[in-house]
Parts: C-alpha cells; sequence; structure tokens
C-alpha cells in the first residue's frame, strides 16, 4: 500500500547535505547561530573523539557550530575532564537553574540546555557513538538551514551491534518496534512513517524547542514527536538517514525501564489532546521478576514520570534570550 | 573551451600560492601555529580509519580525499585510472623539479569493528591506525596546513596518495604513476604514521610468504603413519632456521608465526607458517626466496604433505647510498627538534623510488605500537612529527633549488 506521507517527502540522506561550506554559508545568510549538546553519564569511551571530530570539523575548519556542550548527569568516571579537555563547554545538569530543582534523566539534560546553550539551532546528538563523524550533525542542520517550514529533524540508521570484535546487525530497535511503532500506528499513524523516532540524535529551532514540554527521562523523544506534530503540524518533522550508528546492546531490563518511561509519557500526551482519557492513576515503579535458581527475585524500580514546563515559561529563560510569554 | 577551462584551473592553484605576502613570513607565522594541525591530524585518521579497505582501486578511500582536497581549495585534484590521487603545490621559484610525498591509503587489516578508533587521554587505538591512516591524514594536513598558510617551498610538490597492493603480482600504482613523473622528480618522501626518529640507513628488501601445509586426516589413536601439519612446519622451521643464506650475513630469514589445528583427538591436517625474509642485497632476496620455496617443497613432500605458498607482502631492497642526503638532513632535523633519530634496517616503500634512481626516505610522524592485538598511535609525539616533517621538505627543498640555481 503506497500512502503519501509529509514525513516521507521530508526524508533526506546525509549526503544530500554533505557540503559544509555551503551549510556555512546558509547559516550566515540566515543569521543564525547553531549549537550542540551532548546528554552525559558516564561517556568517558567514547565522548573525547565525538567532541574532537565534531569541534575539528565543524568548528576548526568549518565554522558551522558556534557552540558545542556537555550536560553531565553526574558521571562518576572522567566525562567530564575528557570532555573539557577537547574543548567543550562543560556544565553539570543541577547547577543549571539551581531553583527549579534536578531530576536525573536525559530529558532533563535537554531541557536545561536550553538554558545554557546560545544557539537558534539546537543539536543534541548521544554520547555512546562508535562511528561518530560531521555527517550526524550536517545531516541534522542541513534541512532547518534548507527549509525554514521544517523545524525538528530526527536522524535514523541501521543499528549494529559491536559485540565479540565484529559489528552484528542489530534488527532496528526492539523498543520502537514492538512498542511505540504500534503506539503510533493506532493513535498517530502520520508519524508511524518515522524510521527511528526514539533515535537519540536530533535538532531542532528554538523558537519550537522552547515552547515544548520535557520529560525529564525516558519519555522524551516521543512526547517532542507528538508535542510538534500538534503544535506546529506533522510538515515540521523532517528524518535523515544517517547510514550506519554503531552503539553498545542494550540489556532486555533497561529496555523494558525505557518502555515503561515511554507508555507514561505516551498516555500522558492521549489525555492531554483528547486522544484518550485514563480512568485511573498510573503505577509509578516499573516491576520485574526473574528466576534464580529455585527463587524468584522481585524487583521494583521508580522511573521518574516528571515533565519539565516548556522553558519559554521560566521568568529567567526569557530574561536571558528576550523570548516572550507564550500566548 | 574546455583546454582554457583546465588551464584556467591549474593557473588557479599556482595564483593561490603566488600572489601573498613574501613566503618565508608566511612559513615563520605558520611555523609557529603549527600545533593547532594536531587535532585535525587526529580527527581525519580516525575518520579515514573507518572507511572500508582493501576496495577495488580505494574507492571509498580516495573519494575522501578527493573531497577532502577540494574543501581545503585545491581546484586541480588528479585521479588516474589506478587509483591514484594527486596535487600539485607550485614551488615558490621557477622551478621545473618536484618532490614526490607519498602516503599509502590501502589497510590490509581493516576491520568494521576493531577499525572504529577510541580516542584516550594519550593515544589514539583503532586497527590501522597507527600504520596505515595516519601517514595519510598527516599527508593530508600537510597540504592543508601549505595552502592555508600559503607557504611554497624551494621545489614543487607533488601529492600523492596511492596504494600498495603487498601480495600484487602486476604493477603497483605508485609503479604507474612513477612512468609519467620519474624524469621530473628530485626525490621522494613516504609519509608514514609510526617510525618518528627512524632513520632507514639500510632499506631492506622484503618477502613475507604465508606457508600452507595439508597433511591426510588421522586419528591419534588410529594405525596410519604419517606426519601432522604441526610436524610438517615445525621441521620447516626449524631446517630454514639453521640456514646462512648469504656469505656477508646480509639475509636474514624469521618465522613470524605458525598456526595449526583441527580439534583434540586429531592429528593437525592444516596448519600456516608465515616467514619473512630480509636482504639488503636484491639479488640474494630473490636467491633466497627460490631457495626457500624450494626447501619447503623438498621437506613438504618428504612429509607425505603438500606445501603452497604465496607472496603476502613485497617491498623491494633500496639503495642506502643514494639515501645518504635525504638522511642526513632528516637526522639533522630530529636533532634540533630533539626527535631522537634511531637508524634502522626495515622494509619501504621508497625502495620503489631508488629502483628508478631517485632517493628516497620514510618520515614517521608518530610513535606507537603495531602488534597481534592492538595498534595505537601516542598523541603527544605528532606535533613534532609533523613538524619534522615541514622542516624536512622545506630544508631539503631549499637545499636543492639553491644547488640547481
Amino acid at each position: 500500500v503506497k500512502e503519501e506521507s509529509p514525513i516521507i517527502a521530508n526524508t533526506f540522506h546525509h549526503s544530500e547535505f554533505a557540503d559544509t561550506g555551503k551549510l556555512v554559508e546558509q547559516k550566515e545568510r540566515q543569521g543564525v547561530t547553531i549549537s550542540l549538546a551532548f546528554p552525559t553519564l558516564n561517556e568517558e569511551a567514547t565522548l573525547g573523539k565525538e567532541i574532537l571530530v565534531l569541534k575539528t570539523e565543524l568548528m576548526d575548519r568549518f565554522p558551522l557550530l558556534n557552540e558545542i556542550a556537555v550536560i553531565d548527569s553526574g558521571s562518576t568516571d572522567r566525562t567530564r575532564e575528557v570532555a573539557a579537555d577537547n574543548g567543550a563547554r562543560v556544565f553539570s545538569s543541577r547547577d543549571i537553574l539551581r531553583s527549579h530543582g534536578t531530576y536525573r534523566g536525559k530529558g532533563e539534560n535537554l531541557w536545561k540546555s536550553l538554558y545554557v546553550l546560545s544557539g537558534d539551532l539546537i543539536v543534541w546528538i548521544d554520547a555512546d557513538i562508535s562511528n561518530i563523524g560531521p555527517q550526524f550533525v550536517t545531516g541534522l542542520v542541513g534541512p532547518l538551514l534548507r527549509d525554514t517550514r521544517i523545524c525538528y529533524v530526527k536522524a535514523f540508521y541501521e543499528r549494529p551491534l559491536r559485540a565479540a570484535g565484529e559489528l552484528a546487525p542489530s534488527g532496528g530497535g526492539r523498543v520502537t518496534e514492538i512498542l511505540v511503532r504500534p503506539l503510533f500506528s493506532l493513535f498517530y499513524p502520520e508519524l508511524a512513517y518515522l524510521i527511528q523516532p526514539l533515535s537519540g540524535e536530533y535538532a531542532g529551532r528554538r523558537s519550537v524547542l522552547e515552547r515544548l514540554p520535557f520529560s525529564v527521562g525516558y519519555g522524551v523523544e516521543i512526547g517532542h514527536l507528538i508535542d510538534v506534530y500538534h503544535g506546529f503540524g506533522v510538515g515540521a518533522l523532517a528524518q535523515v538517514n544517517m547510514d550506519s550508528r554503531v552503539h553498545r546492546n542494550q540489556s532486555v531490563h533497561a529496555l523494558g525501564r525505557m518502555a515503561f518511561g515511554i507508555l507514561h509519557t505516551f498516555f500522558h500526551r492521549l489525555e492531554t489532546y483528547g486522544g484518550a482519557r485514563q480512568l485511573r492513576d498510573l503505577g509509578r515503579m516499573h516491576i520485574t521478576v526473574s528466576a534464580v535458581d529455585s527463587r524468584h527475585e522481585v524487583s521494583l524500580t521508580e522511573i521518574t514520570a516528571e515533565e519539565r514546563p516548556p522553558m519559554v515559561e521560566l521568568e529567567e529563560y526569557r530574561k536571558k534570550f528576550g523570548a516572550a510569554r507564550p500566548g | 573551451v574546455k583546454l582554457f577551462e583546465k588551464v584556467g584551473r591549474v593557473f588557479s592553484d599556482a595564483l593561490r600560492f603566488a600572489t601573498r605576502r613574501p613566503r618565508r613570513t608566511a612559513a615563520l607565522r605558520a611555523r609557529a601555529d603549527i600545533g593547532t594541525y594536531v587535532n585535525r591530524i587526529i580527527s581525519d585518521a580516525v575518520l579515514f580509519n573507518e572507511l572500508p579497505s582493501p576496495t577495488e582501486k580505494e574507492e571509498v578511500r580516495c573519494n575522501f580525499i578527493l573531497r577532502r582536497l577540494t574543501e581545503f581549495g585545491y581546484t586541480e585534484v588528479a585521479v588516474d585510472e589506478h587509483g591514484n590521487v594527486s596535487v600539485i603545490v607550485p614551488a615558490s621559484g621557477e622551478s621545473v623539479q618536484y618532490v614526490l610525498v607519498f602516503a599509502d591509503i590501502r589497510c590490509e587489516e581493516y576491520s568494521p569493528a576493531e577499525s572504529l578508533a577510541r580516542l584516550e587521554k594519550e593515544r589514539v587505538v583503532g586497527r590501522g591506525i597507527a600504520e596505515n591512516s595516519l601517514g595519510v591524514s598527516g599527508l593530508l594536513v600537510l597540504a592543508e596546513y601549505l595552502i592555508k598558510n600559503q607557504i611554497q617551498l624551494g621545489l614543487n610538490l607533488v601529492l600523492l596518495f596511492t596504494s600498495f597492493d603487498p601480495g600484487a603480482q602486476e604493477t603497483q600504482p605508485l609503479e604507474h604513476f612513477l612512468r609519467g613523473w620519474a624524469a621530473r622528480l628530485a626525490f621522494g618522501v613516504n609519509v608514514r604514521g609510526l617510525g618518528l626518529g627512524r632513520v632507514e640507513e639500510r632499506p631492506m628488501g622484503t618477502y613475507k610468504l604465508v606457508v600452507t601445509a595439508r597433511t591426510p586426516e588421522r586419528q591419534v589413536l588410529g594405525t596410519e603413519p604419517g606426519a601432522s601439519a604441526i610436524t610438517v612446519l615445525a621441521n620447516v622451521a626449524h631446517r630454514l632456521g639453521s640456514i646462512r643464506w648469504d656469505s656477508q650475513n646480509d639475509t636474514f630469514l624469521n618465522v613470524a608465526r605458525i598456526q595449526a589445528g583441527v580439534g583434540f583427538g586429531w592429528y593437525a591436517a592444516e596448519g600456516v607458517m608465515e616467514l619473512e625474509i630480509f636482504s639488503a642485497n636484491r639479488d640474494a632476496l630473490e636467491m633466497t626466496r627460490k631457495a626457500v620455496g624450494a626447501t619447503i617443497a623438498n621437506l613438504a613432500a618428504e612429509a607425505g604433505a603438500s606445501a603452497e605458498i604465496t607472496v603476502k607482502t613485497f617491498f623491494p631492497t633500496g639503495n642506502a647510498e643514494m639515501n645518504t642526503g635525504l638522511n642526513r638532513a632528516l637526522q639533522g632535523i630530529q636533532a634540533r627538534l630533539k626527535i631522537k633519530s634511531l637508524p634502522v634496517s626495515l622494509p619501504d616503500h621508497s625502495a620503489v623510488l631508488n629502483s628508478l634512481g631517485l632517493p628516497a626516505v620514510s618520515v614517521g610522524i608518530a610513535t606507537g605500537r603495531k602488534s597481534f592485538r592492538e595498534e595505537y598511535v601516542d598523541i603527544r609525539p605528532i606535533e613534532a612529527g609533523f613538524r619534522q616533517l615541514f622542516s624536512f621538505l622545506e630544508e631539503s627543498t631549499r637545499e636543492r633549488a639553491g644547488g640547481h640555481a
């Protein structure tokens, strides 16, 4: 079955934006600035290479990026030292907007990054990419610089797993295929055209991002997609093929916690936008049971379902960036 | 019209270098910030190392280089049908002579997982990074450094990215390139990743041979007589090790690796041995290779086994005398930059130029290690290595240009 979708029309390959010099020209002509941020928690193994390559390529050789920053959740390894050694600005998440408290989670880091970054376009990249290259940035900012109607760009890719010295195909994101795509197909079929809605690499316009609420945990990506869809239309979304992203494998338990957080955010959005009505409060604990010898081990993990308000609702933010309170 | 366009592009590259401030000022200014190029060398090495190799004419790697050179501002980048990518950096004066500065872009040991480099505090780790990719990125960044800082040297430079198929029986891309260029070259420089401080005083010709021995399959508790592949290869290694290969003791044989076996309960029916033959004498090298082949065939036949010999790598023998002047210049620069000189006898691609009557040296830009288990380069010495490469080219071309004037 062939279906037309604005997302398919806004699907690109990173090679379409490989001419970095041209992107710099577009950026300068439009008078915009671009910030790159890495949300981190114990990423010393891959972060240094990511920063060195992207800074060398996209700041020293081509002035595409105005800044590179790391927003750290309290790493206990050398993540912050590695980032600073390689020339990134390093922030501790808890030190940003201290009066608003702190949560531990990727979404929290992304939300707080809006306050410390200066760019008009914001790029977020996960810090565990083994095969980093400039395409992870140029591919994401390319559509934003080319088409002003596009506001939010997601990466997609093959995701081979690095195990035992080999790269093996992973068969795509498991949480995406088993959970998110069925949910989208049921409630938001237009968004089911996103190939990897949960990818950790995306970019957006500050003017849009500052108006989005942020789930502090695993639900940040799905929340953004639904909010952009409702607030700015499906045509504001784009996706870019990055070919391949080599990453660490995650355990089924970790994926289960992720799915729990995503469901929380999804149900919350259904309620917000009138897609469904919740008749009872959702549980806060993710429960797993495993068989250990002749016993059963039960483990309860609290997954935060907190949401941060749109950044533009904060007075400090409006003062710093001269933004207007949402109407 | 096409001819005019081409001529225009050639002049454009020449003009880019020619319409500048006096070159010595540019060179002095540039030398001061040479350290800022170290991250570019590492970054390009990391990105280049992830590109698959070997491939047909190394197309993917050539495209990376082509794109880079174009981004730097070179408008006349040549790519030939053998996969050689080259660019010319014109001399400051009227010189008609060229210096060939080249690097090998092919990596026999590329692995999709192990060639994804890892950046540590003091080193860059990854299969192919030291022996292969760092030399390529060093040459690429040299191209960038020259054009960005508007530096012209005493002689014209041809920067060449070529590939060596170590087991190829046919002519190498470098040899194809040299057919058109040898008459215009003053000397050659092979840029390598590893080997900072090494001075190839006796460039040895080298064969790396792979010997595959096969014997009939036999159970340990069976009654049939015969040798196992392990016995055959061990016997070959023992016999070859006891032979003196020439009267001057200029030829050496090394058993680098033996691997054999099938499983418990069975004698090994197949085994592989890797041998290296080194010689400073071209004739002795060839003679030894033939003698080694005959010895292996005889010993295998005596044991009722078969043996197949393939050439894994070949480096021709260089001419030490021809390279003396360049080696002295290199050692002088190393002394000035406080890089410890280490005279060595190693196989080297630059020997190909010697065979055409051209002096040539290899210049390593970093220290590090390549072993069976890991490969890495040390980050700290790269700055000195890059400075050494630039100074060597600057001084040796100035000297030659002066000599010709």
